[in-house]
């Protein structure tokens, strides 16, 4: 299609449309602009626990050692616990995410909870997690509402921060109080509070990390908060996760985050997605020593790209983009990926979806549903 | 170029900002750029209150380091940058970005071409890898010059013009003024 510039930007504007009127960016203006729907609120919808199905036996069963597609291991020296012997096959927990921009120009998302069977890659929805996803609790055998970077190490109970005084929008609030629930009893325990904008960063062994920043602005202080008594340290600025600290990785001028473990081990991102750059996955340990979990160049034919993670006792679990694998990488056999089949057809209607299996659990031995 | 009413407001707010315990400086140097970064925020993310969260978190980490800012900076190549790496950061986590679809299907969509090759086009830009979506939103939805993608990307002039060639390439359109020198 050839066209001058100007027609261009006349038909990206019509496509894209205009910005509505938004309120401006403020440190503290309680009386200026709309209240607005606080995201971290949608971190306590609840799931909706359903009937659990019992199905029926399922095809004969698999074989115990992974036939995935393995690359080389990466750097040694990430602390990641070997699986054992008798740990496959399992089903990994994953919240199927779909994303399809619709004709109205809405993006329309949908989480379906469930498990992907390693090795063979089936996915089977999981009735019981309802309708928003989650993380799954292997140790309660349920699933919570909540972000894997909210569950506690022993997966049993889950963290959120809620603005006070209670039912405040964000332009109204004085403080944040910390919550922790437990999952199997659902009691929720108000655990620290600060007159701060309060923002949950993850729960390792070490504690719940929070930060606290005035509503007024000025300096973020981080605090480390002990989940049981509520007593709260500060923590130093180095222990935000957010910060990639580790030389060795010349000419990489974007990065991402992508998640926090229990065991305090963070993985970045390195590099863009323009085809023919470099780019790194990197595991960042709790003592800040850096592992490269996959170097490879944009649009290789490896086609590894992770959106987040979960870390359980086989290694590290990553989605990939495109929605067509699981990946599992451990210190000693690098990379392996399982293709995934089964997944919920794309909704109708729409031109363009986009789907990932997101690691959202452990993978629990045995296959689902059970034979 | 941009919206008169996206401007007004944007700038009003953020000279409320914190009464008499802000930074004025803070506020003259990046009060102009707001409507900007709002807009690059909305061609990025399609989802005003979205946009509204990427500009405010944008801010605050544009506050905390404006006083390591040198003073010969360009300030709207560097706050566009924190705004655009926060818009990153927003589109690659899933998850938030499935709890905010969820919180706020009741936001009304902003006008715009529904026809298909509007939506073609929607599609294909949506499709981009980030680094090329930024650098055509940059390019064609800001209207900024070759020199001031570049900053934004962290690239040269002529970098930023390859980079623009390239997603255009990939959206199968055929800009000569693009294909010159790219």
């Amino acid at each position: 299609m050839k066209v001058r510039e100007h027609e261009f930007r006349e038909q990206l504007r019509g496509a894209l449309g205009e910005p509505p009127p938004m309120a401006g960016p403020t440190l503290r203006t309680p009386e200026v602009g709309a209240p607005r729907l606080h995201p971290r609120v949608m971190a306590m919808v609840a799931v909706t626990l359903a009937i659990l199905l019992v199905v029926a036996l399922v095809g004969s069963r698999l074989t115990l050692h992974p036939r995935g597609n393995f690359l080389p291991a990466g750097t040694p020296g990430a602390q990641t616990p070997a699986a054992a012997p008798d740990s496959m096959p399992c089903h990994l927990a994953v919240d199927f995410i779909q994303e399809a921009d619709n004709q109205g120009g809405q993006t329309a998302t949908s989480v379906t909870g469930g498990f992907v069977n390693i090795p063979s890659g089936t996915f089977q929805a999981d009735p019981s997690a309802g309708s928003a996803g989650g993380t799954y609790s292997a140790a309660l055998r349920r699933w919570l509402p909540a972000s894997s970077r909210s569950l506690s190490p022993d997966a049993t109970a889950y963290a959120y921060v809620s603005l006070l005084p209670a039912g405040a929008s964000w332009n109204q609030a004085t403080g944040g109080q910390l919550h922790v629930v437990d999952g199997a009893t659902r009691a929720d325990r108000k655990v620290w509070s600060k007159d701060a904008d309060v923002e949950f960063i993850d729960w390792t062994s070490a504690g719940i990390l929070v930060s606290a920043t005035p509503f007024q602005g000025g300096v973020q202080v981080l605090w480390r908060i002990d989940p049981t008594t509520g007593h709260a340290i500060q923590a130093p600025p180095s222990a935000n996760p957010f910060h990639f600290a580790a030389p060795g990785y010349p000419g990489i001028h974007n990065l991402s985050y992508l998640g926090t473990d229990s065991a305090g081990q963070t993985v970045f991102y390195l590099g863009s997605r323009d085809r023919g750059t470099k780019y790194y996955v990197v595991l960042v340990d709790a003592s800040g020593k850096a592992t490269t979990v996959y170097s490879g160049t944009a649009g290789d034919s490896t086609n590894f790209y992770p959106d987040g993670f979960f870390a359980d006792a086989h290694g590290i679990w990553f989605d990939n983009s495109d929605g067509s694998k699981v990946w599992l990488w451990t210190q000693s056999a690098g990379l392996t990926g399982f293709t995934v089949t089964g997944a919920p057809p794309p909704p109708r209607g729409y031109q363009f979806t986009s789907r990932a299996f997101m690691p959202a659990g452990a993978c629990v031995p045995g296959q689902f549903p059970a034979p | 170029m941009l919206g008169p009413s996206i401007g007004s407001i944007g700038v009003t707010a953020l000279g409320a900002l914190a009464g008499g315990e802000a930074d004025q400086t803070f506020i003259d140097a990046v009060a102009p750029v707001v409507p900007a970064a709002q807009r690059l925020a909305y061609g990025m993310l399609q989802n005003a209150h979205e946009s509204e969260d990427a500009v405010q978190e944008a801010t605050f980490k544009a506050w905390r380091s404006f006083g390591r800012l040198r003073a010969d900076s360009n300030i709207q190549g560097w706050f566009l940058k924190i705004v655009a790496n926060e818009c990153r950061q927003r589109r690659r986590n899933r998850w938030w970005a499935v709890l905010k679809f969820a919180a706020r299907d009741e936001e009304s969509p902003a006008p715009r071409r529904d026809d298909d090759s509007a939506l073609d086009l929607r599609s294909a830009v949506n499709r981009l890898p980030p680094e090329m979506r930024l650098a055509i939103v940059l390019r064609y939805y800001l209207d900024l010059p070759f020199d001031d993608v570049g900053r934004v990307l962290g690239v040269s002039a002529p970098a930023a013009k390859a980079r623009v060639h390239r997603a255009l390439v990939r959206l199968r359109v055929d800009v000569p003024e693009v294909n010159e020198g790219a």
